[in-house]
């Protein structure tokens, strides 16, 4: 085996080993699983076997060829860890032990394996019901096997701690162990600590210290699931001894994280659904306490993965998910999720998936909006009405009595979106002037299917001048036909509007229009998705060459980085465009080895997301640069929201992230000035100034800038800050 | 009260026509101010002759233009023609509306560089290109449209000689139709000249081809005649991709669109028979979108229309000098403009309105301008009231070529102003002086003195 590999093996290992203790708390964090890791060593067996547990699952899992990311997650290790845990709390130690646990190890392996297989066809997860079945499994063979014995460790746990530390060691445990705590807090921190078969204060406050420098959302979640269950026991005078010697409160704290913040996202409804399951978990508890009691089993877990599977399975079937969000995708933090979802949320909200563009050539006015005042009501009032009008504001030449004096008459009619023609109707004449014709009220009207449930619907076009056919496949703007004054149309207008189905008299649907600009008092304002309203201005955006071609990054061009800071240093920067096997493009810096993701679509270039060295220029880059409309209108200013991860260095972050399930305060904007261009047909230099805005009620705002040029189909040049220092990169694209 | 104006008697044939309620009135009604400026003022403050420009109208006129091809076409470029009006103020008008500049020769071209236009938005038309020009235009990147053979030769040469890549188009013409067919200019397409002149351009591989130009006349009345010629180019530019996988990023279709003027011999008004700008480009845009471009290939639409943009724009005021009786009977009414100043008087029939009231009497006369020469006629036969000397009368349509084609003949050139957007007049070139005129005459030594 050659070193590469000799190491891949060993990060395997280390990280699966680590990431199996995080995952008890449903985490990815290292101080979290450390610290875990320390407080299972309290009790030295029982951190020792659940340590071999892990060691021998994962190892079993690598030689028997199952997916490495997820032994490097720890997702096969955790429950083995749990079994190791347990076994070294309740048995023992001795050498048949020892190989006790590896049979145990891997049969809690196999559990995991084919229960997380029966979980995953719900879409639901296996928690750690693997680890449950093992150790019921295990109690219930154990009278068999003679050479195992109760230990007596957790009873006289001194004995231990002298042989690991001497006096002082027991001294020092003495002391904290016999903390006058109220009992709530002492019976919270001890359900902490027998999460991992620690019963006492030390493993407890280890614990919420890992808690809380992994995430604070966990942290209030694990205090508020724990304080309902609680209260709810001794409200109705329950068993509180189920509680308070057994410490099986830790299922509340652990179905508070589960619900409130990893499954779902945080937030006040997330928080009031853990106060309400922690009762619903109580009865759990004391209704399967009864039932495995008579078979001399524990209750350990249990309540807390009945409830989590059923919460879930129970959200998965609503019909619309609005007020309870289910986590789309897992960042292993409470807050990641969270500042995740509200960045998506800003960003790609008004996202449509089929995008409608106008169906002419050049600035038309909308004589009669959505909802207008004419016949744009009811069921028609998602609908647009177009003309030309002149800077007198009149819609025709003089003497304005026939078609032809009429700006818009006879007008290229083009497809907004591609699709397939569905219908034609054709063979109404146009009208005259001021006439109306109200039999035929749509006139000469073109439909085109788009997708399913998409159609769009242009009217009163000119008799006899379609250059399509029905069930013609047309491209985006490829022209129809004519614009005429047939139906009701007193004059010339195109009537435009989005409907769900095929038929002529459809009701409208509200769908926005994409890639539109508006005309301000000689000023241009883009829309990349939007409702134009009565009395607008408006022409499709069109695209600038340069724009485009300079954020054309395909795989294989390769960005080197002339990069000189204004204190003197200077850098050759590398980075190269590559696609992953997820079709997911991202930009690779080969000097931090720090990866940024973007999209490319037909109108603009935008970053997804960032890993590795934030002091690098590619990270400057992903921020300066985080969206690029291909578009250029002079001093367009196109917004955008700036991922708080990734911007907010964690100290900024710490006081938000208490409150963020109910209220956000911090913000990162970020805005792109399209500052100059040399010629609009021929462009050959643009220069975007970028401008960042860290808004915080926590701390003073942080405020950046930064200059992009763009040559020669290129991107030239690139200045900004970083940390502070002012720095000018060259960029040679190859 | 102002007092009734007296007006001599009028002795008239008496003509049989159709009855109606007017009787013999015309259609003449007093032109006596342009967008709110007086023409007496403007007379009294500026003098007599003079020629007015109506910024208003200019910029409708464009932004006519510019609508009916922006809205049928996605890619569309203006070129103001400069030979049609090169006063710098009137230029100006057309580049704050956004327009490039079209020029014929280097003092053209140097006009529009001095404007401040990148020389990358001018483009260079015409037969005569001196060594001097073409070098300016090929180091300022202009676009150069190949006229003949000899001219790409010596670009050819040129290029060796800067190291650099011209960017060229060629001048193409053929039949669209119509007579008399402009092929004195560039290369002719159903002879296969034009793709003589580009084997040779792309075959070189000095310079680069990147448009397609054609002027197929002028003053045409016939739009068609602009779909077949960008049909023609359209062709021609298709094959180009297909032979040498070349893209030519536009095409020209140069000018010719009619203005609102009357031609001589016409029987109707101008303004009611000339083609709209929607007809011109209905017949261009058309034909181009139907050619066998891909949509995204499509090319950059130029258009270098002079005449049909500022003509309307243009008008001449001006003063009764004398009547006079000819000999055949005639009424004769000489005014203080002639052809030395108003040159398309010799293919118009220009409107001309009295400046102020008058009856609804009116005569057949012949208009003639002050110069001494028989050939000085403004309108061989015109129907207008009586006027006596000094009254003015406003000539209308002459915003295209007169103020570029205009001399000193006999007398010098009159003042030029513009109306504003608030109708405020101003001077936008000076009447020539006897010592402008004279300083750049040299006179020897020898010939300065004289006894008579």
């Amino acid at each position: 085996m050659n070193k590469a590999k000799l190491s891949y093996y060993f990060n395997l290992h280390t990280q699966g080993l680590v990431n199996s203790y995080s995952q008890l708390f449903l985490a990815d964090s290292y101080w979290l699983a450390s610290l875990v890791i320390l407080a299972s060593f309290i009790n030295i067996y029982v951190g020792l076997f659940g340590l071999l547990s892990v060691v021998l699952t994962n190892f079993f899992a690598n030689i028997l060829n199952y997916n490495h990311h997820f032994i490097q997650k720890g997702y096969y290790g955790f429950n083995s860890l749990l079994v190791g845990l347990f076994i070294g709390y309740t048995y023992a130690p001795s050498w048949q032990l020892l190989i006790f646990s590896a049979f145990t190890s891997f049969l809690c392996f196999v559990l995991t394996i084919v229960i997380a297989g029966l979980q995953a066809n719900k879409k639901l997860p296996f928690l750690s019901l693997p680890f449950l079945f093992t150790v019921w499994l295990i109690i219930l063979a154990t009278p068999h096997f003679t050479s195992l014995i109760d230990s007596d460790s957790s009873i006289f746990i001194y004995n231990d701690l002298m042989k690991l530390g001497g006096s002082d060691m027991v001294n020092a445990y003495h002391f904290y162990d016999n903390i006058e705590l109220p009992q709530i807090i002492d019976v919270y921190l001890k359900s902490l600590g027998a999460i991992i078969f620690q019963y006492n204060i030390v493993a407890g406050v280890l614990i919420v210290i890992g808690l809380l420098i992994f995430s604070r959302i966990a942290f209030m979640l694990s205090v508020v699931g724990f304080l309902s269950g609680y209260y709810f026991f001794i409200l109705l005078q329950g068993n509180i001894g189920l509680i308070n010697y057994t410490y099986i409160g830790f299922n509340f704290i652990l179905a508070a994280i589960a619900i409130g913040g990893y499954f779902l996202l945080s937030n006040s409804y997330s928080f009031l659904l853990v106060v309400v399951a922690a009762p619903i978990i109580s009865m759990i508890i004391a209704a399967s306490a009864t039932i495995l009691g008579s078979f001399g089993l524990p209750v350990l877990s249990l309540p807390f993965n009945l409830m989590v599977i059923m919460v879930l399975y129970f959200l998965y079937n609503r019909v619309k998910a609005d007020k309870l969000k289910l986590t789309q995708v897992q960042l292993f933090s409470p807050e990641k999720n969270l500042y995740r979802h509200l960045n998506e949320k800003a960003r790609y909200n008004d996202e449509v998936y089929l995008k409608i563009g106008l169906p002419f050539y050049g600035e038309w006015y909308i004589s009669q909006g959505q909802n207008g005042n004419i016949t744009h009501k009811n069921e028609y009032q998602y609908a647009w009405d177009f003309v030309i009008k002149d800077d007198e504001l009149k819609t025709f030449r003089l003497p304005g009595t026939n078609l032809e004096d009429y700006y818009c008459y006879s007008l290229p009619v083009l497809a907004p979106a591609e699709g397939y023609v569905v219908d034609i109707i054709d063979g109404i004449d146009d009208n005259l002037i001021g006439d109306v014709n109200l039999q035929q009220n749509w006139g000469n009207t073109i439909i085109i299917k788009h997708a399913e449930f998409l159609y769009s619907k242009i009217s009163h076009i000119k008799k006899e001048s379609f250059k399509v056919a029905i069930n013609d496949y047309v491209y985006k703007g490829q022209v129809l036909a004519s614009n005429g004054s047939s139906g009701r149309s007193p004059e010339p207008h195109v009537h435009f509007q989005l409907q769900s189905t095929a038929v002529l008299a459809a009701t409208t649907i509200k769908y926005p229009l994409s890639n539109y600009i508006v005309k301000e008092s000689n000023k241009y304002v883009y829309f990349s998705n939007g409702i134009p309203k009565e009395n607008d201005i408006v022409a499709n955006a069109t695209i600038n060459s340069l724009l485009k071609s300079a954020f054309y990054l395909i795989p294989g061009k390769k960005l080197n980085w002339d990069l000189k800071f204004e204190n003197g240093k200077s850098d050759l920067v590398k980075w190269e465009v590559f696609t992953d096997i997820n079709n997911y493009s991202y930009l690779y810096c080969y000097n931090t080895k720090s990866t940024a993701w973007f999209c490319i679509d037909s109108h603009q270039f935008y970053f997804t997301s960032f890993e590795g060295n934030k002091n690098s220029l590619l990270y400057s880059f992903y921020i300066n640069a985080h969206k690029i409309l291909f578009s250029y209108y002079q001093d367009m200013v196109i917004s955008d929201s700036l991922p708080i991860y990734d911007v907010f260095k964690p100290m900024n972050r710490l006081a938000n992230d208490f409150i963020l399930p109910f209220k956000n305060l911090l913000k990162a904007e970020y805005r792109l000035t399209y500052f100059s261009i040399d010629d609009h047909m021929y462009t050959r230099n643009i220069v975007l100034q970028s401008n960042i805005n860290l808004k915080s009620t926590f701390m003073v705002n942080k405020h950046l800038t930064g200059t992009i040029t763009l040559e020669d189909a290129k991107i030239q040049q690139f200045e900004s800050t970083m940390n502070g220092v002012k720095f000018k990169a060259i960029c040679e694209v190859l | 009260m102002e007092k009734i104006r007296y007006e001599r008697p009028v002795i008239k044939k008496l003509n049989t026509g159709v009855m109606n309620k007017y009787g013999t009135r015309t259609e003449y009604t007093p032109f006596t101010n342009i967008d709110g400026a007086k023409v007496k003022d403007l007379i009294a403050e500026f003098g007599s002759p003079l020629f007015v420009m109506s910024e208003q109208t200019i910029r409708k006129t464009y932004k006519d233009a510019v609508r009916a091809f922006t809205t049928r076409y996605p890619k569309v470029q203006f070129a103001w023609s400069y030979k049609t009006h090169y006063n710098n103020a009137i230029c100006n008008v057309f580049h704050q509306e956004g327009s490039w500049s079209e020029v014929v020769s280097g003092f053209e071209y140097n006009k529009a560089l001095l404007n401040g236009v990148p020389g990358n938005k001018i483009i260079f038309n015409g037969p005569d290109k001196t060594d001097e020009d073409l070098i300016l235009a090929i180091n300022n990147e202009s676009m150069i449209h190949i006229d003949h053979l000899d001219e790409l030769y010596r670009i050819i040469e040129l290029t060796e000689e800067l190291k650099k890549r011209p960017k060229v188009a060629i001048r193409v013409n053929m039949d669209t139709g119509v007579y008399p067919m402009w092929d004195r200019f560039g290369f002719n397409y159903e002879s296969g000249q034009a793709w003589d002149a580009i084997n040779k351009i792309i075959l070189t591989d000095k310079m680069d081809l990147i448009g397609l130009h054609s002027h197929i006349g002028t003053f045409m009345l016939t739009p068609s005649a602009y779909a077949v010629a960008a049909t023609k180019l359209s062709d021609l530019a298709f094959h180009i991709k297909a032979k040498f996988g070349k893209n030519i990023s536009y095409i020209d279709m140069g000018g010719g669109f009619a203005s609102r003027n009357t031609l001589k011999g016409s029987y109707l008004m101008g303004a009611d028979t000339v083609p709209t700008f929607d007809d011109y480009a209905e017949a261009i845009c058309s034909a181009l979108l139907n050619s066998d471009y891909s949509k995204d290939e499509l090319p950059l639409l130029i258009l270098e229309s002079g005449r049909s943009l500022v003509d309307d724009a243009g008008y001449l005021l001006g003063t009764v000098l004398a009547n006079k009786r000819l000999s055949d009977g005639r009424k004769a009414t000489i005014m203080d403009f002639g052809v030395n100043l108003l040159f398309t008087s010799f293919w118009y029939e220009h409107k001309i309105s009295p400046a102020q009231e008058f009856s609804h009497y009116t005569e057949d006369s012949v208009i003639y301008g002050p110069l001494c020469m028989n050939i000085d006629v403004i309108r061989e036969n015109v129907t207008l009231p009586p006027m006596k000397k000094g009254d003015n009368v406003v000539v209308h349509t002459v915003g295209a070529y007169n103020m570029t084609q205009w001399m000193q003949f006999i007398s010098m050139r009159p003042n030029v102003v513009i109306i504003d957007m608030e109708g405020k007049p101003h001077l936008i070139r000076k009447k020539e002086t006897l010592e402008y005129m004279n300083s750049l005459e040299v006179t020897p030594g020898y010939l300065n003195e004289f006894k008579l």
